[in-house]
């Protein structure tokens, strides 16, 4: 690990992660009604897929901190 | 589709502060110097690669232009200043979740992993972007909702070499000075100039392995030939 693992840093690790995903469900769901490409069910199916790995990942590196940490 | 030029404004102060916030993350991470590190050496590394794709008619970004204002407000060549600042925070966010998820990994397997994460983003993002004219794609590929696979495998190779080059020459450099927070910091300058130059070996590479991956899929391409038209009048574009 590069950095040490500090509560202040872990925290404000977890707000930025958390803004970031949560603006690319906010783009996805937008994108659901826009993308011109495929109809809205496949565009929100392809959403989901997407998000979840991301959001997989958040929530383990989430649960490794805040054990680190506790 | 073309939105109203709000949008595209919003977008770009969106991604201003997504900048902030990553920045202000990142430092209290890996410490501001070595922040300040990648985020020299990825800008560097982003607008080099950018402008020389745009040039080369490979994408522009100017949907939103009109005769007097460009779509956006900040650029840099013919690059927006957002879709570079876009990629340090995508990368840096991918790098801490692989630092948190990955720690003392070899760097190989942690540049894997960032890799992907971005990639990951990217295919959140590239389809929302295209659609609303954020960013268009103009050069013959294969095209999947939109987004043609040089761009996904171009985004994979360009993070895959960034991380790996900064992993494996710099940060056992900064071991030795100490792992950050470090009270009394490295010869930052000295550590700029190590990671320049690796760009010089790196960026050829990474830009002749994007030609090849464009030339093999150009046989394939299912995008029409007319959309091929780009704004910018790219002086390399020889498929145009």
């Amino acid at each position: 690990m590069i950095g040490k693992p500090q509560t202040d840093a872990v925290k404000w690790v977890s707000i930025a992660m958390g803004f970031l995903l949560t603006m690319l469900i906010i783009s996805v769901v937008l994108a659901g009604a826009l993308v011109g490409f495929t109809s809205l069910a496949e565009s929100m199916l392809y959403a989901s897929a997407t998000i979840a790995p991301l959001a997989l990942l958040l929530f383990l590196a989430l649960r490794k901190t805040n054990k680190a940490t506790s | 589709m073309v939105l109203s030029p709000i949008f595209a404004l919003g977008i770009e102060v969106g991604f201003y502060v997504l900048f902030a916030i990553s920045l202000y993350a990142s430092s209290k991470r890996f410490g501001m110097q070595t922040t300040q590190l990648l985020l020299v050496g990825a800008t560097i590394w982003t607008i080099i690669i950018e402008n020389f794709i745009v040039l080369n008619g490979g994408y522009d970004y100017y949907a939103y232009s009109t005769g007097s204002f460009p779509g956006y407000m900040v650029w840099v060549g013919v690059v927006p200043l957002w879709i570079i600042l876009g990629w340090f925070v995508m990368t840096i966010c991918s790098y801490i979740l692989t630092d948190t998820l990955l720690p003392g990994r070899s760097p190989l397997t942690r540049s894997l992993m960032t890799a992907l994460i971005s990639l990951n983003i990217d295919l959140l993002l590239d389809p929302v972007a295209v659609a609303t004219g954020l960013w268009r794609w103009t050069h013959p590929s294969v095209y999947l909702i939109g987004v043609p696979l040089t761009n996904l495998i171009g985004w994979f190779l360009i993070v895959f070499v960034f991380i790996l080059g900064f992993e494996t020459r710099i940060v056992p450099q900064i071991g030795k000075a100490g792992l950050n927070p470090n009270p009394h910091g490295y010869d930052w300058w000295k550590m700029l100039a190590r990671f320049l130059r690796l760009f010089l070996i790196l960026l050829p590479a990474v830009v002749i392995a994007t030609f090849v991956v464009l030339v093999v899929l150009i046989p394939y391409n299912n995008l029409n030939v007319e959309s091929f038209g780009n704004v910018f009048p790219a002086p390399f574009s020889w498929w145009s």
